[in-house]
């Protein structure tokens, strides 16, 4: 699976981290994302002492986030949409997640 | 009296069919042939032959049933009477008998053999030292039955939804666990305390393993004892204290109440006035029922704990995992999970609700626990002895049996406030006993059949160490 620049959108980019997670009083741990240019995407959770990351390789395809993870032998999709409201919304296992900007 | 669960499942034996008789003293008909060695002592139910309560099924003394007493079919059945003082060889195990009963490695089949045993020696017991008072075999006999019914699957599922939706800030709790999940981007679990509940019935599988375990120990124990009495003091004629005594250099250190208790049943074969008789076999019961719940102690402890953190843990752990690695965005959420319990947090995010479905488990565990179904009905351990006392027990002039009962009897003279609360409490269940032992104790029904029609059938060799 390749990841290539053009592949990815610009609103896509920069840093995420889920709605409940956002706001300065969040306590336990949580994760946050980012959407890199190179067709990296830098999975990290932090908080509770936490600093670990995982980096993948991603592209899209329409509203789609195809990665690989580590192991794995298929390529894992997830549903995206950008809302108006300049949120991601991601959708797996068959509910959706809000991430806002960090 | 362990009151336990065990795996009731199965079709053993441990009787033969008898033709129907309303006394039991011993008849003249050869006995049985004694059993071979590495062979079942007794004849194993044929397939049809084994009626649901002794299978799992069911049992004619189910609450559902009422609580009454046997049906008719068993047939009114006599305490035993006082007889010829003389039981008959082979109608009682022999303590190699209840040894190779208490090795069977067949758990329902085990269980079985226990109770009728248990039945044949309260029945012997009670043509040695007379039958107008219960002996503690009387009252292990049906703990041993409940021991064997099955937990009906039906209402466990049930019971334990119930129970956890009604733990006090679950849904606060399982709404924490979700929050976590979702600042970590994971999906939320659906249903979790219904997927708790569904864990938690696997768990009473370890609750009647561990108190299985208990009751196979005691009744090693305590059954020969019984054996070794009926074998030692059948047809005396006079209490002769001397050949007491000597019977009583058998008992090891750690057995001191059990060695009081059958000195007290000593007494009480030949006491002919029936305050003091029946004082003195309520003190050998209560005697034998405080040496048998310390013994048992530790298995209801582990019974009601160990699924905690054996089964409920675990499961809790799993569902988190199934959900984070099956749903999780860009399929890291196996990684994610390692990392996070790698860390510990998940078994800190985990633990308010753990905390809380513990305290589901162990009241459905103990109400199941807390449940003795006897001849004269169903008795729920967690309410008050619903007997008064009978009228030769209402005051207790025996010092002895005073001294005990101040130990052990919150409420004495009355049955008001016998009711146990927590089942891995020795002093809450030994509240409850002492009444029990107290109330029931003249009651004929106690030496019904546990399985009607049918008696043991155990070799006729002598006993060792009497």
């Amino acid at each position: 699976m390749g990841a290539s620049t053009a592949q990815v959108p610009g609103d896509l980019l920069g840093r995420w981290v889920p709605d409940a997670a956002a706001g300065s009083s969040v306590e336990g741990p949580f994760v946050e994302l980012e959407f890199l240019k190179g067709g990296k995407l830098r999975y990290a959770l932090k908080g509770e002492g936490l600093d670990e990351a995982l980096v993948l390789d991603f592209h899209t395809e329409d509203h789609t986030i195809v990665t690989r993870p580590p192991g794995a032998t298929a390529d894992a999709k997830t549903h995206y949409e950008m809302e108006p409201d300049g949120s991601l919304i991601l959708e797996y296992g068959g509910q959706k997640g809000r991430y806002v900007r960090a | 009296m362990g009151v336990p669960k065990a795996d009731g499942a199965g079709s053993s034996p441990v009787a033969q069919p008898t033709t129907p008789k309303t006394e039991t003293a011993p008849k003249a008909a050869p006995p049985p042939p004694a059993a071979p060695k590495n062979e079942p002592m007794v004849k194993r139910w044929q397939p049809g032959e084994v009626p649901d309560a002794a299978s799992g099924k069911a049992t004619v003394f189910e609450a559902k049933s009422g609580g009454g007493p046997a049906p008719a079919a068993a047939g009114p059945v006599a305490a035993p009477g006082k007889g010829p003082n003389v039981p008959a060889a082979g109608s009682y195990p022999t303590p190699a008998d209840t040894d190779r009963i208490a090795n069977n490695p067949d758990a329902a089949a085990r269980n079985l053999d226990i109770t009728q045993a248990y039945a044949d020696l309260s029945k012997a017991m009670g043509q040695v030292v007379g039958s107008d008072n219960a002996n503690w075999s009387t009252f292990a006999t049906w703990a041993s039955k409940q021991a064997g019914a099955s937990i009906r699957g039906e209402d466990i599922p049930k019971a334990m939804n119930d129970a956890i939706r009604g733990v006090a800030g679950f849904q606060g709790k399982v709404d924490q666990v979700n929050g976590w999940l979702k600042k970590l981007g994971m999906p939320q679990i659906p249903d979790l305390p219904g997927r708790l509940a569904q864990k938690m019935v696997g768990a009473m599988d370890q609750v009647q393993q561990a108190i299985g375990d208990g009751n196979q120990r005691v009744f090693k124990e305590i059954a020969p004892e019984f054996s070794k009495f009926v074998e030692t003091f059948k047809g005396d004629t006079k209490y002769d204290q001397a050949k007491v005594d000597r019977y009583l250099q058998h008992f090891q250190p750690g057995q001191e109440k059990l060695k009081d208790a059958f000195a007290n049943y000593a007494k009480a074969q030949f006491e002919t006035d029936p305050k003091k008789k029946a004082e003195l076999m309520l003190l050998g019961n209560n005697l034998i029922g405080m040496h048998e719940q310390t013994r048992l102690q530790g298995d209801i402890q582990k019974a009601l704990n160990a699924p905690i953190d054996n089964v409920l843990k675990p499961a809790l752990k799993k569902i988190i995992r199934d959900t984070m690695s099956n749903a999780g965005p860009f399929g890291s959420g196996k990684w994610a999970y390692d990392k996070l319990d790698k860390a510990g947090l998940i078994d800190k995010a985990i633990s308010p609700i753990l905390n809380a479905a513990g305290d589901a488990w162990r009241k459905v565990a103990t109400d199941q626990l807390m449940t003795l179904a006897t001849p004269s009905g169903t008795l729920k351990l967690g309410d008050d002895v619903p007997k008064g006392f009978p009228p030769n027990l209402r005051t207790i002039d025996n010092p002895d049996l005073k001294k005990v009962l101040d130990q052990v009897d919150r409420t004495p003279d009355t049955t008001r406030g016998s009711a146990g609360k927590d089942w891995a409490s020795f002093n809450d269940r030994m509240n409850y006993i002492v009444d029990l032992f107290r109330s029931y104790g003249q009651d004929p029904k106690m030496f019904d059949p546990p399985f009607p029609g049918r008696t043991g059938s155990y070799s006729k060799g002598g006993v060792n160490g009497s």
